[in-house]
């Protein structure tokens, strides 16, 4: 599996790895797996982080690279990241007057309720970096939002 | 009180061996990081109010297909984004991270390169062979075999006859009235402490002895920018040397009475944290006793009003305020990391004299603290030679500086320059400075072992094992040090057995860390229970920023620190650029141009993942145009040669250096033979040698008043003016004295 990612690919998963290796030991806390997949632009669900082999707790297990490398590979196949049509789609439903607005309360509800759900700092946080501030009925567009979302931290880099 | 502040109390200890800013899935947070994780359960919550009127879910309503769909897609909706957002967080996360590895990375190959560079410059100066009969027993520990070592000489006002003879040769209209009634007459300089303070003095005023009520005018005077005179420092100088000298190598407090004690860590210059922590957690008192664990000054720019401020609590209550020494306090490491420059800026022509005093001060600093007979408090650490019995019988007043063996032996006998290392062992002189060079230099590793720390050039590191082993052979539990900045303020390693503490809230860049302090509660008959306060003196402006856009500016500063770098070493790597690119196209492979980055900087970094920001690629071909990689010129005003400015620019800090080494009574000039001896050196160390011609001219050029000297900090100064923007800016926004 590990066949299948270019040079490249590898190269920047050696360099993830590299950063959460904290002891040096060419080693990393499978607590951390989650966050080296995502640090590689992938967006696994925390069920699938497990399935992969990662933990809820530290110290725990240790992943060597030859057993990331896989990982990774697999991790990447999974397609079904959703595009921003389902997510505007998604919103839609509360959107009552059609006009691209919905309550950011609701919005800030909806991550900390439900699914894999963000705590009260990570949903305010989000909201914060990627939302117009709302507007005196407390409405946010939604769509400038996913835009920005999904265009990641740092749109500007390769 | 200078700045804001948040503070986040958090309890307990966390057995983390890394930098641990992570929680539970490991997506990161603003959440402080604490002792005990507190998971908050969530209530099962019901679908959201479907705003279009389906309502609750319940089961046996005729629209619950609908509100089952719309269950769905909202579920689907929350798992999507959220999964988008915690991808979001872990891009940042890495890059925070990474940025951390450049500062890190750099600092302490800054610290390396001082080293080096001093010991290369210390030999080559050192013209003579070692005179007969250094004297290392005598009190002062003066040791006038080498022509650098003028700043162990004397203390006190005496010093500088040599900084009062520069100052009366200095004519015309560049020396104000006042300090020419200083030098008057026969050219006796008088002692600072009797310099009369003048009636226009706006700043605070120090009545020895030191009161609770003159530290707060002090603490008042210095939250409103004034600078303390000269004649107060003096004093506090010397009537504090003069009482840390009485006492041992290692502070032994007992909190019996007290019932705690507060430890904090590296401050360099940072006078809001300080205050900061004060405001918090009161000032010093024998009920609430203080350990500061040394690096008082550089970097920041107010490592002086810090300084004054601990020996004055120190004054004020030695029972409560232990000071311990850190490598910082070390006029060598002073000459690279701003602490001289302070000084200059703010005493000028007194700072000569002061640097003498406060040399004295950090003499006479005590290694370290041991509290309750159980905890080991000392800014570096350890190594597996510690034994602290030995070290409490040195007399620590020989170490002027940490980094210079009490004995001058830089060179042996056919001139070869013997390398630290090989110092470690040769006398017993030698085994007794590489105890104090670990207790200041070391630094704590993962896993296990001690090796020498050829990241920062001095010291060790020590492993678990190690410092399990010194712990049960002094009969400790705990070591407590500083020395390295840490994301969180402090972190715990070898099992919690040794933990850092660093004070210097936003130290590499605004955003970068905060800082924190430690509480141990309960007397010598309880349990050792630290508790922890995390800090940010941060302005409003950054607490409005969210997590993006503060570690985009850490990182575009470490950038800026690492280009400087790059620009530093421009000559070695345009030659390793040359040999990649035979046939001169400017064009190299994006391997080729990682290699010779890596081999020209020294610094182990991720440069393919930094290329991006620091060269391009020429499209057509994608390869590096290597050229670009060191876009960002210098322009420079003067009319001397701009390869020559160029080439001192870039490396401001080694001629710094070298420049306060030959100026050995600190008086801020030196004449134009000794610069021309700085930039030959300068062009050895660099091997450019810089053409005799130019030389001369730049000298002239900078001898701005045409008396045969060159005043130091104008000649700095230009540079800085050439690239202000880039420059943390040396503000002077003090109140002049001599205005």
């Amino acid at each position: 599996m590990a066949g299948e990612l270019s040079a490249r690919d590898i190269e920047r998963a050696k360099f993830a790895f590299s950063i959460y290796d904290f002891e040096g030991g060419d080693t990393v806390d499978a607590f951390y797996l989650g966050d080296v997949l995502r640090a590689l632009n992938l967006s696994p669900t925390q069920k699938l982080v497990e399935k992969l082999g990662g933990t809820k707790k530290r110290n725990e297990k240790k992943l060597k690279v030859d057993e990331f490398l896989p990982i990774y590979g697999q991790a990447k196949k999974d397609k079904d990241v959703g595009n921003i049509e389902d997510f505007t789609e998604i919103l839609k439903l509360y959107d009552k007057s059609g006009d691209g607005k919905m309550a950011l309360a609701e919005l800030s509800h909806i991550l900390q309720s439900l699914g894999e759900r963000l705590d009260k700092d990570e949903a305010e946080e989000i909201l914060k970096d990627c939302c117009e501030p709302e507007d005196e009925d407390g409405f946010i567009e939604y769509k400038p939002f996913l835009k920005k979302l999904m265009a990641g931290p740092y749109p500007d880099d390769a | 009180m200078g700045g804001g502040a948040s503070v986040h109390k958090s309890k307990g200890q966390d057995d983390s061996d890394s930098c641990n800013t992570s929680q539970r899935d490991g997506s990161s947070s603003q959440k402080q990081k604490s002792g005990f994780r507190i998971h908050r359960k969530k209530k099962q919550k019901e679908a959201p109010r479907q705003s279009t009127g389906t309502g609750q879910i319940r089961p046996h309503q005729g629209s619950m297909g609908k509100a089952e769909r719309g269950k769905t897609i909202s579920l689907k909706a929350a798992i999507l984004i959220q999964r988008w957002y915690r991808q979001y967080l872990a891009r940042m996360e890495i890059r925070r991270r990474y940025t951390w590895n450049i500062f890190q990375t750099i600092e302490y190959a800054g610290e390396q390169d001082q080293m080096k560079l001093y010991n290369f410059f210390n030999a080559l100066l050192t013209h003579m062979p070692q005179k007969p009969g250094i004297d290392i027993g005598s009190k002062d520990g003066a040791n006038e075999t080498s022509s650098l070592d003028s700043v162990s000489v004397s203390s006190g006002g005496d010093a500088s006859s040599t900084a009062a003879a520069s100052g009366e040769q200095r004519t015309g209209g560049r020396v104000k009235l006042r300090k020419r009634k200083l030098f008057a007459g026969n050219g006796a300089c008088i002692d600072l402490e009797d310099v009369t303070v003048e009636n226009d003095y706006k700043g605070p005023h120090v009545k020895l002895p030191m009161t609770l009520q003159n530290i707060q005018e002090l603490i008042d005077g210095f939250k409103k920018k004034k600078i303390l005179h000269v004649k107060y420092v003096a004093q506090i100088l010397r009537v504090a040397a003069a009482n840390l000298k009485a006492l041992p190598n290692f502070h032994q407090p007992s909190t019996s009475l007290s019932k705690q004690i507060t430890i904090c860590g590296d401050l360099h210059g940072k006078l809001d944290d300080l205050l900061v922590i004060f405001y918090k957690n009161g000032l010093p008192s024998p009920e609430n006793p203080y350990v500061f664990n040394g690096d008082y000054v550089d970097r920041g720019k107010r490592s002086v009003e810090i300084l004054l401020v601990l020996l004055s609590c120190f004054l004020l209550c030695p029972d409560g305020v232990f000071l311990n020494r850190g490598n910082h306090e070390d006029h060598i490491m002073n000459m690279r990391y701003g602490f001289i420059r302070e000084v200059r800026l703010k005493y000028k022509v007194f700072s000569g004299r002061l640097l003498t005093l406060i040399d004295q001060v950090y003499r006479s600093l005590p290694l370290g603290t041991i509290i309750d007979g159980r905890v080991l408090v000392v800014h570096g650490g350890i190594s597996e030679t510690t034994d602290l019995k030995l070290i409490t019988d040195i007399d620590r007043q020989k170490y002027v500086s940490i980094l210079r063996p009490p004995v001058l032996e830089t060179m042996n006998s056919d001139g070869r320059v013997i390398p630290l290392s090989e110092l470690y062992s040769s006398s017993h002189n030698g085994s007794e400075w590489k105890q104090v060079l670990d207790l200041l230099w070391s630094d704590p590793q993962n896993g296990t072992g001690c090796s020498p720390n050829t990241f920062r050039g001095g010291g060790s590191y020590f492993g678990s094992d190690v410092t399990e082993k010194v712990l049960k052979k002094h009969g400790l539990q705990l070591l407590i040090r500083s020395h390295e900045c840490k994301p969180d303020g402090y972190e715990f390693m070898h099992s919690n057995k040794c933990l850092t503490v660093f004070s210097a809230s936003n130290y590499y860049e605004e955003g970068s860390n905060k800082g924190a302090y430690v509480r141990l509660l309960g007397g010598p008959s309880e349990a050792v229970e630290p508790y922890f306060v995390q800090f940010n003196a941060a302005t409003p402006k950054l607490r409005s920023m969210t997590i993006r856009q503060r570690v985009g500016l850490v990182e575009a500063s470490a950038l800026r620190e690492l280009r400087t770098r790059i620009r530093e070493r421009q000559d070695a790597l345009t030659q390793a650029f040359n040999n990649y690119d035979p046939d001169s196209k400017g064009l190299i492979s994006v391997s080729d141009w990682c290699v010779a980055l890596e081999e020209s900087t020294d610094l182990k970094l991720p440069w393919r993942l930094l290329r991006p920001k620091l060269a391009e690629l020429d499209s057509a071909t994608g390869l590096v145009k290597f050229a670009t990689t060191f876009q960002e010129e210098t322009q420079s005003d003067s009319e001397v040669d701009v390869t020559v400015a160029e080439v001192l620019y870039r490396n401001k800090s080694s001629l710094e250096t070298i420049f306060r080494i030959i100026d050995k009574d600190n008086s801020g000039y030196i004449s134009m033979d000794e610069f021309a001896e700085a930039c030959d050196l300068l062009g050895k160390h660099l091997s450019t040698p810089i053409p005799q011609q130019q030389k001369l001219e730049m000298a002239k050029s900078m001898d701005m008043n045409k008396d045969g000297k060159i005043d130091l900090n104008e000649f700095m100064e230009t540079f800085r003016i050439v690239n202000a923007e880039h420059e943390q800016d040396d503000s002077l926004d003090y109140e002049e004295l001599d205005d």
